[in-house]
């Protein structure tokens, strides 16, 4: 990334926190008038069409959408259209699902949280309380792993601005030695504190109604930024015809290490940075995979690099200049995987993969991803708190519709546009994470217009903002109404929660800031496992509850602690086969877990509510 | 859940109505997708791989073509099939 883009991207970094900013200013304006806890939790039930649709849509658009998503288009081809395929109905079945009967119940009961609303349902405490808990669990795992997604985009996008890096030299020497904190990377901690500092800041002080309309914002951002990319890529690749037939030919690149030379002897250590390219000394071409240091005087090392296979990659891809003479030797890693030197793997399903030898994408994990989108949308209860908050069925119905176009745009033309950016930019293996501001920088560099980039890389900053708000509002709402104001202290005054709702905000976000500054491993596996396990949990009894009037509170409970064990029971088999922290497949059906603890969930919650009678009739 | 009322139970059935018809149009397309996908998208070689409007052609029959069904289809759901509650007027 050159200096003007990095710049730009600090600018609209800037510029971007700044409306967010005025945006938690003025809805705390709105709230000043109306009921506090209805308005901060729920935003008075009031959401018009946009916010409503725009809300749903950002909230479930991470920063995976714009780092992990790109980096798997990149990786692995055209067969991302499929693995994605089931958005076309995401909107229908997210929103259409359950989303009428929860407002209606909502609006009757007058429920403000989703453990309130299935409170009032099952007509029981305990239902409730479990439904609380696992929200606690489940969310603040999820949590965690956004705050570190946050943070990792940050550094990312701002890595190259020459301010930027004097702030983090002075983190540097901040944190050094200090316990826990200082073995972090400090361009990491940096980062991490600007980016929780903004959120907590602005959801605890703007609520449910700040998170919506920055949602608003967030989602014309992603947008926009989509459509600008589209027409910038495709017209540097000469069309997408030109771009698929160049694809049909390309092999994936090969892993491995090699000895790296130096022409003559350096007087001054010498660095060799990532992602420079190499010749090697049979005419091929290597990237580096990791930034290198050589001694002065030092003429030999070795490092890990990323040979380019593609006949036409090679002759067009030229050494970086270092000002002497550099070159490589290259031994590829034996790997067991798929497509390695196949023309067509791009093009054409499983998809390459180094490890498995099936490929990216069988058809077994193909079902499962269409079912596990579908559904584990619908099952996720900051997706329901949206569908209790809008405003009658003409709302609902103009929303999905507007949903729906929006994850055409996004989903399918993401796809459109990093197949593309396979060609723009080879060997980005490397750092597959960085595809998307890598990309932004090129075509807008290449099309004149640097600046533009700002906007572009603005998208990832709004994607994974928007789900972190909803998910810090979920758990402080958890606390404040399901346990302080409907089990501690059912007559708390209206100040009262309010200061609370503001503390526990703040609280429960500087916890979970705490919590990733030196970031576990294993964070990105805790999204997938956050997420699957609400929707295992939740949705078949929402859905039994919601729909079959005999489903009852024993059938619900049975419901959700079924779902959670299944759950939790295949991530134990997962570690104790595997010994790393991933859900058991099965040999032959390889379901996501989701797809198991979802049938488990609903089978015996329906089982146990037709065989343990009726609910007495409420007098 | 109370007794139901005759507009609950009228806005039960038409909901029970739309939710059946959501899952027969998530089932339709799995087996439209998944099987049109399986049947002409895998193990390719490259001249195998047509292509449509840029797209491969497996992409282009089996993710693109229904995505836009998809989305008529949500279309005429939510403005010919989606209904009102008849008491969603008179709700708080």
């Amino acid at each position: 990334m050159n200096e003007t883009t990095a710049n730009s991207a600090l600018i609209s970094f800037g510029m971007y926190l700044l409306g967010v900013f005025i945006l938690a200013w003025l809805s705390s304006r709105v709230r000043q008038k109306k009921e506090f806890v209805g308005e901060y939790f729920l935003g008075s039930r009031s959401l018009g069409l946009w916010a409503f649709a725009l809300t749903f849509a950002a909230t479930s658009s991470s920063g995976g959408s714009f780092m992990g998503f790109p980096s798997l288009i990149y990786t692995h081809g055209w067969v991302l259209a499929l693995w994605i395929a089931s958005y076309m109905l995401v909107p229908i079945v997210g929103m259409g699902l359950l989303g009428k009967r929860i407002n209606r119940l909502a609006r009757q009961s007058g429920a403000i949280t989703v453990p309130d609303l299935i409170k009032t349902r099952f007509r029981s405490e305990s239902v409730g309380l479990i439904a609380t808990l696992l929200i606690l669990f489940f969310m603040f795992f999820y949590l965690l792993a956004q705050f570190k997604a946050g943070s990792k985009i940050m550094t990312t996008l701002l890595q190259d601005v020459a301010i930027y890096q004097t702030a983090v030299n002075a983190v540097a020497g901040a944190i050094d030695g200090v316990p826990w904190v200082g073995s972090a990377e400090p361009d990491y901690v940096l980062c991490l504190l600007v980016f929780a500092f903004s959120v907590i800041v602005y959801t605890a002080f703007g609520g449910f109604r700040a998170v919506v309309w920055t949602d608003v914002m967030q989602g014309i951002v992603m947008c926009i930024g989509v459509i600008i990319l589209l027409f910038l890529t495709l017209s540097q690749v000469g069309g997408l015809t030109n771009a698929t037939e160049q694809l049909k030919e390309m092999t994936p690149p090969e892993k491995g290490s090699g000895i790296i030379t130096l022409g003559k002897e350096q007087a001054k250590p010498v660095t060799l940075r990532k992602g420079s390219w190499l010749r090697l000394t049979d005419g091929g071409i290597v990237r580096l995979a990791e930034q290198v240091a050589l001694a002065r005087g030092e003429t030999h090392v070795e490092a890990k690099l990323l040979r380019i296979t593609t006949p036409a990659e090679i002759e067009q891809i030229a050494p970086t200049q270092f000002g002497f003479p550099v070159s490589a030797t290259f031994t590829a890693e034996k790997t067991n995987g798929y497509g390695s030197g196949s023309k067509g793997v791009y093009v054409s399903a499983p998809g390459p993969h180094p490890e498995k030898k099936d490929g990216f994408l069988n058809v077994w994990i193909a079902i499962s991803f269409f079912f596990f989108w579908a559904f584990g949308v619908a099952g996720q209860p900051s997706n329901m708190v949206r569908l209790m908050a809008f405003n009658g069925t003409n709302v609902l119905r103009n929303a999905i519709l507007a949903v729906s176009i929006y994850y055409t745009v996004i989903y399918l033309l993401l796809v459109v546009i990093f197949c593309c950016g396979r060609i723009l930019l080879p060997g980005m293996e490397v750092d597959s994470d960085r595809i998307m501001p890598e990309l932004a920088a090129k075509v807008t560099g290449d099309a004149g217009v640097p600046w533009l980039a700002g906007l572009l890389l603005a998208a990832p900053f709004a994607a994974v903002m928007s789900s972190v708000d909803s998910f810090l509002l979920m758990v402080s709402s958890a606390v404040v109404r399901d346990i302080y104001q409907n089990r501690i202290n059912p007559s708390a005054s209206e100040s009262q929660l309010k200061r609370l709702s503001y503390l526990v905000t703040a609280v429960v976000g500087t916890l979970a800031m705490l919590a990733v500054l030196n970031p576990p491993q294993y964070l990105q596996d805790l999204i997938v496992f956050a997420t699957s396990g609400l929707a295992g949990c939740f949705l078949m009894p929402m859905l039994l509850g919601l729909y079959w009037p005999r489903m009852n509170a024993k059938g619900a409970v049975t419901g959700m602690l079924s779902g959670l064990g299944c759950h939790l029971s295949l991530y134990i088999a997962g570690y104790a086969v595997n010994g790393k922290f991933e859900a058991y497949k099965f040999p032959v059906l390889e379901f996501d877990p989701f797809i198991w603890s979802l049938t488990v969930s609903g089978l015996l919650g329906w089982l146990v509510s037709l065989y343990s009678g009726r609910e007495p009739k409420k007098s | 859940m109370n007794e139901p009322s005759s507009a609950e139970s009228r806005s039960l059935r038409q909901s029970r109505r739309e939710l059946w018809l959501i899952l027969l149009a998530l089932l339709g397309c799995a087996l439209w997708v998944i099987g049109y996908c399986a049947a002409n998208g895998y193990d390719l070689a490259p001249e195998n791989v047509s292509t449509v409007l840029g797209f491969p052609g497996w992409v282009f029959w089996g993710v693109v073509t229904p995505w836009m069904v998809a989305n008529l289809f949500s279309f005429w759901f939510c403005l010919r099939f989606l209904k009102n509650d008849e008491d969603e007027e008179s709700s708080p």
